[in-house]
């Protein structure tokens, strides 16, 4: 039998677009409205569809297979394109819309986001938040830089020997009286500004993090914007910039390195909201040194959101491709029926275990994420009315919600983009070598993902920074009888639940941890008996916070998934399509069982959060049962997140689910298979039909040549 | 104010020094880190072949590592492995084929492209034809072709296809009798049977082992091996063949995959590779007695993964340690004159302190793999040339416990070794990032070990099943061969009813002890694993995550027990040293992460869990703190192998970083390739005037007449 279609077979070929055709016919959730939860409201998810729209017919912006066969070079001027494209729908788009559009291109192509969001999001918030409102409209309006035209802005915090410790980074900006100008110096190697993103070959200016000196006394980290490039884009005298070429991934990006030698610049380029220089060298200093940072917090918010996408997008490849291909038969029972059709590999018990904890994960995330974006935006315009108006009580006010914001939304992103960089690889190996094709999407993607988890605050360094306030929360409550304000106010019952009472077990059955409440207020007091914990170690151990490092992640880590839990329980129940309600609810409950308990079993085991036997229930009875209960939905999940092919871009996560011919499809395009011979072919040819040992050694080593060598003719000589 | 200091560079004020540091890091080791290389080689001679070749490579022009390499494209790095494999098949032609297994399991380290693209000639094509062919047929293609010598021949190994990985035996491709001609006919009935992921098959090979379907006069007898030519003597693809190449990957774009579409291609019926399964010229089949003896060919390549595991992870740990030894951030105390360096906090200790350890532990446990394989192929030859039964019976027996030990060990070192370079990248923070630290490649280049030649978690049910059925077996009072490695299962009975093994934080610190409870854990959980097999009618599918588990499980106890055997044969100072790398190895990779196993299945107690994370890990991590470098040193890991900016062994960290990117891109090009594209957009003119002033004033005024 010869079946000829679009290609001649001669057997029926497996036919995985009609197994998902299938499956979407019998879908229960409605995803255009599974997805106004997901992206917060009907209006803004009917903006996102509309970006996406014209985005995927935009010829330059839309992603392609042929992405990822890119040099860095490539890239490079690729990238360059985007975002002279970019630039233009930002001369037209109103703020939301286009921080939207920035947020969606983050998912086919970070790096145009990335590059973007270094003069908008770092140099223009390094701007905002340091500078005088006339030196943002300055630089900002009147030179254009907030439209990507005349100067492009570059963010020179980060130092060869120094990331994490901004405090601590040495370039120095030393005041001259005579001249009313600050010298800008690079004082030695280790204070080089390193991977500032597109300072190799874009940026005309920075906003460089340099040592206040003023008559030989250093007043710390200020900031300054310094010219780099003029308007024929040469190198001003005295800076030198190089590439620091090719990364892990994000080749697109043009970070390079500045050394700065002795570079001048007028005293009124020093950003002084907070922090002034007068013409006679008198230091004003800001009211809290962290205000200078808050330029990163907009990007560490954005990555909240960036993880929830990220996941979205890699759980639908994989369980797209879960749905249409088959591996083995049922238990390996090859003889019992023949003829029988191996097995789904979605519907291995194991397979399901692999993937449902991250698509209840891209859930969660995205209310999680969409709460934390509302927060910086009331916090940072309270910050700016405080600053119009003077007014000092607001200004503490904003100040203290800043602080919040700096706990919150570090401990969400460490813990998200950690969790999105589990996701992709986990979902890469649940599609076992073709995960590994890069035309499926998952490398590039891990490779542009996980410096998310480095930069802008290190998620070490993060979880430490955000554990260690709560742990002396519970010191000031137990030593000085503190009452504990805001977020971390639960610390007040510490003392109901440590000590005599340790012992106690918060989850006693199964219902228990499928009643999210209880397992959000569970995770309160894992966090206080930890921290209880660290109490205790602290007051003998000399008082060494550095030597709680680990459990301080690990209170983070649990903070995260607390805050995470209580926003999607608070808005599954505000959302008014209550007929979805009940698919909310059960990822909601596989993501308590089947993420955080699993994640941190044996923490909160150890804490006697749960029992022993429970956790046993909770992997023998009750996660099957959810995941039973999840399957048949599982294209409805995923169609919820409307994700469009182009935004996927991955040959075997197409909508159609027609793997096969897809995949092949793709390399083919991409690959034509006229072009057989490589250029390696020569040396491979020349290998393969090259002389024998003998010949190639001029035949020195044979018999008759030993026989000359050795022969004992030595002339004599008398 | 600062004075101007002028070493090799100018500076205003005293630069880091983090290669002083390095000095006086390295001026602790009290011990000889080639001692203990030999240690962890197992045996003198090992370590100076390891040694010898080592420097063989490091000068090799073509074969070291340079970190130009990091910025190749696809088709560069294609040419570069091609020439390196040209390279390599000299050293082959003098070295013979068990000291070039070795030497190619080194160059592995630094560039497994070429490491596998030899593989899949050598070891996937040439062992499928020793696995399944007669001596005679294995003479003819591996020696008079020159196959083996990596000459006029270049095997690849045509198994999986697009829509078949894991379960060769539902390959699609056919190969059918034709008794007029005397030929097969090979035959891709349909797109899912296209032959795909095919190493080599791309560019460079022109013969293929072609798994297909035997049909016989309409008879389907499964899945057997074929030599198929793909490419005459000129390189040119034969009539009936169609090739691709499948293109980019997440890694190893080195080696060029490919797909392979056979459309009636006809070969001889010789070309059947037939020392089990036969095709006589009128069309009867004989089928195998002993087909399971020809998997042990598949064996090799995970024996070779699992110890890639370990040098992998040696020279990742070299890295990371080094780099946090130079590196200083934050003050611990505000008085302090310098920043603190990162190795000196705990939490920095307990991200790398760890994988040293495991680092170690996987060293001894993959060294006696390697050994037992050996030997198991050495006896098996024997075994076969004297046709001797019981001899036979032996090797069959010896051969399970290799597919088993193998499988887990394969599986769970590669996992490892994965989270190992990812987790030890990070430590690096955004240094780890940059390509030229080496972690980026070597992680793209590495993720796919956990797919190929056996899926990790297809390999990880098959061997836990085997531990759970063994189980049942034993506690049915059929006791297991003593030859077997699983042999210690026969204690089942014992070891299910055990009182808690671990009961003090004493017990966790003596490796002896956790090795005993992890042999109990592994006997509780496949014992209860069986039970729910019974009770659930057999699904066994249901029941593939402890089965996984059992696996990474086995591992380590394999490991370990190695680690306990192996210890008593260090000398002076390193006993010392290795006891407390055997402590960590159990605190921080088995007792933690397995934490809630051993408490559910009462193991251990809750108090001796709470020691380990809260005491025990930090203690071990200060105790082996001092002597890292000296630990890492060990590996002896010449710096071109390493390739890494920041892993060097000077530790001279930022210059090296500096310059070796600046000597990659000169900073005197500051302006891209593509600047126009850049000042394009910059300097472009305003909207009003881009959109020719349609929206003026003046347009608004006489469009509105």
């Amino acid at each position: 039998m010869v079946i000829a279609k679009n290609t001649v077979s001669y057997e029926q070929g497996p036919d995985p677009a009609s197994l998902i055709a299938a499956e979407r016919a019998q879908q229960k959730i409605d995803p255009v409205k599974m997805n106004y939860f997901l992206e917060g409201s009907q209006e803004r998810s009917e903006e996102v569809a509309r970006l996406t729209e014209q985005m995927e017919r935009d010829p330059i912006l839309a992603a392609t297979p042929a992405y990822y066969d890119l040099s860095k070079e490539q890239e490079r001027e690729l990238t360059a394109k985007k975002i002279a494209r970019v630039a233009q729908y930002l001369e037209t788009n109103s703020f939301q819309e286009f921080q939207n559009r920035l947020s969606l291109i983050g998912v086919f192509d970070p790096q145009v986001g990335t590059r973007v969001g270094v003069n908008l999001g770092l140099f223009i918030s390094c701007i905002r938040g340091n500078g005088t409102f006339d030196q943002l409209e300055y630089w900002a309006l009147h030179k254009e830089a907030c439209y990507l035209k005349n100067i492009y802005g570059c963010f020179g915090m980060t130092e060869l020997a120094h990331g994490s410790n901004v405090m601590a980074l040495e370039t120095t900006a030393t005041f001259d009286k005579d001249t009313d100008e600050f010298v800008i110096n690079t004082p030695h190697i280790g204070a080089t500004k390193w991977w500032i993103g597109g300072a190799a070959h874009s940026a005309t200016h920075c906003t460089v993090y340099a040592r206040l000196i003023v008559d030989d006394e250093d007043y710390g980290v200020k900031t300054f914007v310094v010219p780099l490039r003029d308007s024929q884009h040469n190198l001003n005298p005295g800076v030198t910039v190089g590439d620091i070429g090719r990364k892990m991934g994000r080749d697109g990006i043009d970070n390079g390195w500045i050394q700065f030698s002795h570079v001048r610049i007028p005293r009124y380029f020093m950003l002084q909201k907070f922090a002034r220089v007068s013409r006679s060298g008198e230091v004003t200093l800001p009211p809290l040194e962290q205000l200078a940072y808050s330029a990163l917090l907009g990007g560490r918010v954005m990555m909240c959101l960036d993880s929830y996408r990220m996941m979205a997008r890699m759980t639908t490849i994989a369980l797209r491709y879960a749905i249409g291909r088959r591996q083995f038969h049922k238990n390996g029972n090859f003889d019992d029926d023949e003829g029988a059709k191996e097995v789904q590999i979605i519907d291995y018990a194991l397979h399901q275990k692999r993937l449902f904890p991250y698509l209840a994960a891209a859930y969660v995330a995205s209310a999680g994420a969409l709460k934390v974006e509302k927060t910086i935006f009331d916090t940072m315009s309270l910050l700016d009315d405080a600053v119009d108006q003077a007014d000092d009580e607001k200004l503490m006010e904003g100040i203290e919600a800043m602080k919040s914001l700096f706990i919150d939304s570090g401990a969400l992103k460490s813990n998200l983009t950690w969790l999105a960089a589990a996701c992709i690889d986990e979902c890469r190996q649940s599609c076992g070598g073709h995960g590994y094709s890069a035309y499926n999407g998952f490398g590039k993607a891990y490779n542009d993902w996980v410096v998310q988890c480095t930069w802008e605050g290190d998620n070490n360094i993060l979880g430490v920074f955000v554990g260690k306030p709560i742990v002396k929360h519970t010191i000031g409550h137990f030593e000085d009888e503190k009452v504990v304000k805001g977020s971390s106010a639960f610390l007040n019952d510490t003392k109901q639940f440590v000590e005599d009472k340790a012992e106690e077990y918060i989850l006693k059955s199964l219902d228990d941890v499928q009643d999210l409440s209880k397992v959000a207020r569970a995770l309160e007091i894992a966090i206080m008996r930890s921290s209880y914990a660290c109490y205790q170690q602290w007051k003998v151990n000399g008082e060494d916070f550095d030597a709680l490092g680990p459990d301080l992640v690990q209170i983070t880590r649990l903070k995260a998934h607390h805050y995470l839990l209580e926003e999607y329980v608070r808005r599954v129940a505000e959302f008014e399509h209550k007929d979805l309600v009940p698919y909310l609810d059960l990822l909601g409950k596989y993501y308590a069982a089947g993420m955080i308990l699993q994640h941190s079993s044996t923490y909160l085991l150890s804490n006697n959060i749960l029992s022993a036997k429970l956790f046993t229930q909770v992997n023998v009875e009750l996660l099957p049962k959810l995941s039973k209960e999840i399957r048949p939905n599982v294209v409805g999940y995923t169609d919820s997140f409307q994700l469009t092919d182009m935004m996927i871009n991955s040959a075997i996560g197409r909508y159609d689910g027609n793997i096969y011919e897809n995949y092949l499809g793709v390399v083919k395009a991409q690959n034509n298979p006229a072009n057989d011979k490589n250029k390696d072919t020569k040396i491979l040819v020349d290998m393969l039909n090259r002389g024998s040992l003998e010949a190639r050694d001029r035949y020195e080593k044979s018999f008759d040549a030993a026989e000359i060598l050795s022969a004992d003719d030595a002339p004599t000589f008398d | 104010m600062t004075k101007n200091r002028v070493t090799n560079l100018v500076s205003s004020c005293p630069e880091p020094t983090p290669q002083e540091q390095m000095r006086v890091e390295r001026s602790h080791t009290d011990f000889d880190p080639l001692a203990m290389n030999e240690w962890l080689e197992g045996s003198e001679e090992k370590s100076q072949e390891i040694l010898t070749m080592y420097q063989q490579l490091d000068r090799d022009p073509i074969l070291q590592g340079n970190p130009a390499h990091y910025d190749n494209g696809t088709h560069q790095d294609r040419e570069l492995v091609a020439a390196r494999i040209h390279q390599m098949a000299k050293y082959l032609e003098t070295d013979g084929l068990v000291k070039f297994w070795r030497r190619l399991n080194l160059v592995t380290i630094w560039d497994p492209s070429l490491g596998i693209r030899i593989s899949v000639n050598l070891a996937l094509f040439g062992n499928c034809v020793k696995g399944n062919g007669t001596p005679s047929q294995v003479n003819y293609w591996m020696n008079y072709k020159e196959a083996g010598t990596l000459k006029q021949l270049y095997g690849c190994f045509g198994m999986t296809e697009l829509g078949h990985g894991s379960n060769v035996a539902g390959c699609e491709t056919t190969a059918t009798f034709d008794e007029a001609t005397d030929e097969f006919i090979i035959n891709t009935p349909n797109i899912s049977a296209t032959k795909w992921w095919i190493g080599g098959a791309a560019h460079s090979a022109t013969h293929t082992v072609c798994y297909a379907r035997l049909i016989v006069k309409g008879k389907d007898y499964g899945v057997k091996t074929f030599v198929v030519p793909l490419r005459d003597s000129n390189h040119e693809l034969l009539p009936g063949i169609a090739i691709g190449d499948i293109g980019a990957k997440m890694g190893r774009s080195g080696v060029d995959n490919g797909w392979i579409q056979f459309s009636d291609f006809r070969i001889p019926r010789f070309n059947m590779l037939q020392k089990w399964c036969r095709v006589d010229r009128d069309g009867t089949v004989t089928l195998p007695p002993l087909e399971q003896l020809s998997y042990i060919s598949l064996l090799g390549g995970r024996v070779g993964m699992a110890t890639d595991s370990y040098r992998i992870l040696a020279r990742f740990t070299t890295v990371a340690l080094r780099y946090a030894i130079g590196r200083r951030q934050f003050k611990k105390n505000p008085k302090d004159s310098q920043e603190t360096a990162l190795i000196d906090y705990p939490l920095h200790q307990r991200r790398t302190i760890p994988w040293l350890a495991l680092t170690y532990a996987s060293a001894v446990g993959t060294n006696r793999l390697e050994q037992t394989h050996a030997r198991i192929l050495k006896e098996l030859d024997v075994a076969v040339a004297k046709d001797d039964k019981k001899l036979i019976h032996q090797s069959i027996l010896d051969t399970k416990s290799l597919f088993v030990d193998s499988g887990s060990l394969k599986s769970t070192l590669t996992w490892l070794a994965a989270e190992g370079i990812d987790q030890l990248r990070q430590t690096c923070g955004g240094q780890g990032y940059s390509s030229y630290s080496g972690f980026g490649k070597a992680y793209n280049d590495w993720v796919v070990q956990c797919t190929w030649e056996g899926d990790n978690n297809v390999l990880a049910m098959s061997a836990g099943k085997t531990i759970v059925n063994n189980v049942k077996q034993v506690l049915k009072g059929k006791l297991l061969d003593e030859r077997m490695s699983l042999a210690w299962l026969n204690d089942a009975k014992a070891l299910i009813d055990a009182k808690p093994v671990l009961a003090t934080k004493a017990d966790a610190l003596d490796p002896a002890k956790v090795l005993k409870a992890l042999q109990t854990l592994i006997v509780k959980i496949a014992y209860t694993t069986g039970l729910r097999v019974e009770a659930n009618g057999g699904d066994w599918d249901k029941l593939s995550f402890p089965r996984v588990k059992l696996s990474k499980l086995r591992c380590h106890q394999y490991c370990l027990e190695t680690f306990v055997t192996d210890l008593p044969k260090a000398q002076g100072a390193m006993k010392q040293h290795l006891l407390r790398l055997a402590q960590q190895y159990c605190a921080s990779s088995i007792l933690l992460p397995f934490a809630t196993d051993f408490v559910i299945n009462k193991v251990t107690v809750d108090e001796v869990i709470g020691a380990i994370d809260g005491e025990i890990i930090e203690d071990l991590d200060a105790l082996i703190r001092p002597y890292v470098i000296g630990l890492t040193d060990s590996f002896q890991m010449p710096d071109n192998l390493i390739n890494s900016f920041i892993g060097k062994y000077d530790g001279n960290i930022y210059e090296n970083i500096h310059n070796g990117t600046k000597a990659l891109y000169s900073p005197f090009n500051s302006q891209a390739p593509y600047n126009a594209a850049l000042t394009a957009f910059l300097n472009r003119a305003p909207r009003d005037e881009r959109l020719r002033f349609e929206r003026g004033d003046y347009a608004k005024e006489q469009l509105s007449k």
